[in-house]
Order: structure tokens, then C-alpha cells, then sequence
């Protein structure tokens, strides 16, 4: 094999790395991402109750906005938070299959990506490679500690 | 023998062979404040054929099956590296014949890199690679070549990438307008 074909392989592994190291990387941020939501769920709720008294403060002082304020907020902070209970119930629902497969998913694309990185370092398309791989990795793990802490407090939210 | 190479300058896709090895550089330390060097070592009978090769993935054989399963792998092009504007070749041999370990130096400039020309004190366009080596040695094609193949291959492939997203936007576009009416 000259140099030419030699050339045109190992640049062709390398993209292929970076190509890995890309879907690695989103891979592992859609996993982790559900159970992030759901640990979440309750700050947004305290945040949401605190918008709701601010906005209908603003309603009260600017008639002009109360029509728009009731419409957007018909119900309440309970009725919303009853709604984004139940959403987060359906996602915890799901989260103990939607986590291993996304997760290992992530980390047969790390491996591949950490793989060819390290094999392929010197390349162009090798940069960043490990880094994301690794990146992809911890992710992963996050997710899975995000999802036990949400499966222990049993939906966790809201 | 341990030919040890020092190498600077812009490396990012250069690959450099040694008697048809190619190397792997590690970063070398340098003063803060100064470029980033590379070094590397060959081990050799003598004989020294160094080549440095730059081209772009879209001038390589069997691009368009390459890159068609890049980019469907990369769910349509949206996570496929980006093809960089790469038009101009290298293809850079050396051959020298060295006695003992040695060392060689080399600064790979960039496309279109310019240099300044001490004797007349303007800029002028640089070598694409500029070795320095205390042993003879003969060197050719240092010279960028221009790469039409993929400056038209690029196209193509944006051309493609385009006209599929565009049908993908417009057929979902027909089924939701479907669904709708239904």
C-alpha cells in the first residue's frame, strides 16, 4: 500500500471517529436529559408559582394585560402543576427502558469514537475525538445516577 | 538510526511518512508564548524517504460511497464532519541518506500561505513545506497543485445535502397538510 492509499484509510477511520464522537455525544445528552427534566421538575414548579404572582401583579397594576394573563394562566398555579405532575409521572414512567438503551447506545458510540481517536491521533479529523467519547461517557453515567435518585424518590417532581 | 523529526506550522491533515510509515507527533514543550512544535522519530537503515500528503477526502477513491454513508450514519449530513475548503494538493517527497541519528525540521505552511522574503523585504508566496537538515537531501513536488475533483465533489455533495432536506421539508410539509384535511 503507498502512502497515497495509506493516506486516504487513515483519514477516512479518522472521520469516521469524529463522526462516532458526534453521535456519541448526542446520544448521551438525549439520555440524560429526561431524568435532568424530571429532578428539575420541582425548581421549575417553585419558579413558576413565583412567575405567576409576578405576571398577575403586572395584570392588576396593567389592566390592558389581564384578559391576556388569565387566558395564558386559566387555571392556576394548581392546574398547572397538576399537569406537569402528570408529565413527569409519564416520563419517570419510562425512564428505566428509554435510559439503558440510550446509555448503551452512548457508550458503544464512546468506545468506537475513544477507540479510533486514541488509534488515529495525528489526524485532522482525530481532534476533540477522545474528548467527546470521554464527555459522551460521563454523561452516560450521569444519566444513570440521575435515574436511580428519580426511580428511589419514586417519580421524583412536582 | 533514529531520524528524529521536529515538525510546526499548519499540520492539521498533513500526514507524514517515514519509508511508508506514518508518523504519530507528540506535542513538544515549548516557551510559553511560541507556536506549537511536534516531534516524532523513525527508526531507519539509512535510507530516508519522507513524504507529507495534504488532499481533501473528497478527492479520495470511492468519495461519493465515503461520504454517502457518513452522511446517512450522520442522520442525514446533521452530525457528518464538515468538509472543509480544501482545493490544493500536496503530495511532498524528500529522499536523503543519513549515517548516523539525525534530525530534520519541517514547517508546513497553509494554503495560500504567504511568507516574507527577507531580501526584498515583501511578502510572496511560501513553499508549502520548508525543511531544515543537516545532511543532503533531494526534495520535489513541494508545490500546492490545485484539486478541481474536489471543488466539484464538494458542490455535488451540498448540492445533494440540500435537495434532500428540501424534499424532506416539503414531504412532511404534504403529509401534516394530509393528515389535516383528512
Amino acid at each position: 500500500m503507498d502512502n497515497n492509499q495509506s493516506y486516504e484509510r487513515d483519514e477516512t477511520i479518522a472521520r469516521t471517529g469524529k463522526l462516532l464522537g458526534n453521535l456519541a455525544l448526542a446520544v448521551s445528552v438525549c439520555s440524560v436529559l429526561p431524568a435532568f427534566f424530571v429532578l428539575t421538575a420541582s425548581v421549575l414548579s417553585a419558579i413558576y408559582v413565583i412567575f405567576y404572582f409576578v405576571f398577575f401583579f403586572l395584570a392588576i397594576v396593567f389592566t390592558f394585560g389581564i384578559i391576556l394573563i388569565n387566558n395564558s394562566f386559566a387555571g392556576g398555579p394548581e392546574a398547572f402543576l397538576g399537569g406537569l405532575e402528570s408529565f413527569f409521572e409519564a416520563v419517570s414512567g419510562v425512564l428505566p427502558v428509554y435510559m439503558p438503551v440510550t446509555g448503551a447506545v452512548a457508550a458503544v458510540l464512546a468506545a468506537g469514537a475513544i477507540i479510533i481517536g486514541v488509534k488515529m491521533r495525528g489526524t485532522e479529523n482525530s481532534k476533540g475525538v477522545v474528548g467527546k467519547g470521554i464527555a459522551s461517557v460521563v454523561l452516560a453515567v450521569i444519566a444513570i445516577i440521575m435515574t436511580l435518585v428519580v426511580l428511589a424518590s419514586g417519580g421524583g417532581a412536582a | 538510526m533514529i531520524l528524529t523529526i521536529h515538525a510546526g506550522g499548519n499540520l492539521a491533515g498533513a500526514g507524514v511518512y517515514v519509508n511508508g510509515k506514518r508518523l504519530k507527533f507528540k506535542k513538544e514543550k515549548t516557551a510559553g508564548g511560541t507556536a506549537p512544535q511536534y516531534v516524532a522519530s523513525a527508526e531507519t537503515d539509512g535510507a530516508v524517504a519522507l513524504s507529507v500528503i495534504k488532499r481533501s477526502p473528497l478527492s479520495f477513491k470511492h468519495w461519493f460511497g465515503k461520504a454517502f454513508l457518513l452522511w446517512l450514519f450522520g442522520i442525514f449530513g446533521l452530525f457528518t464532519p464538515r468538509y472543509k475548503k480544501r482545493y490544493k494538493t500536496l503530495c511532498y517527497n524528500l529522499n536523503a541518506e543519513i549515517s548516523s541519528d539525525a534530525e530534520i525540521f519541517l514547517r508546513i505552511v497553509a494554503q495560500n500561505g504567504r511568507t516574507y522574503v527577507n531580501a526584498t523585504q515583501q511578502f510572496a508566496p511560501a513553499p508549502p513545506v520548508s525543511v531544515g537538515a543537516d545532511f543532503a537531501y533531494e526534495e520535489e513536488g513541494n508545490v500546492w497543485t490545485d484539486d478541481p475533483v474536489a471543488k466539484k465533489h464538494r458542490k455535488y455533495y451540498h448540492i445533494f445535502n440540500a435537495v434532500f432536506w428540501i424534499l424532506l421539508i416539503l414531504g412532511g410539509a404534504a403529509v401534516a397538510a394530509l393528515l389535516l384535511l383528512n
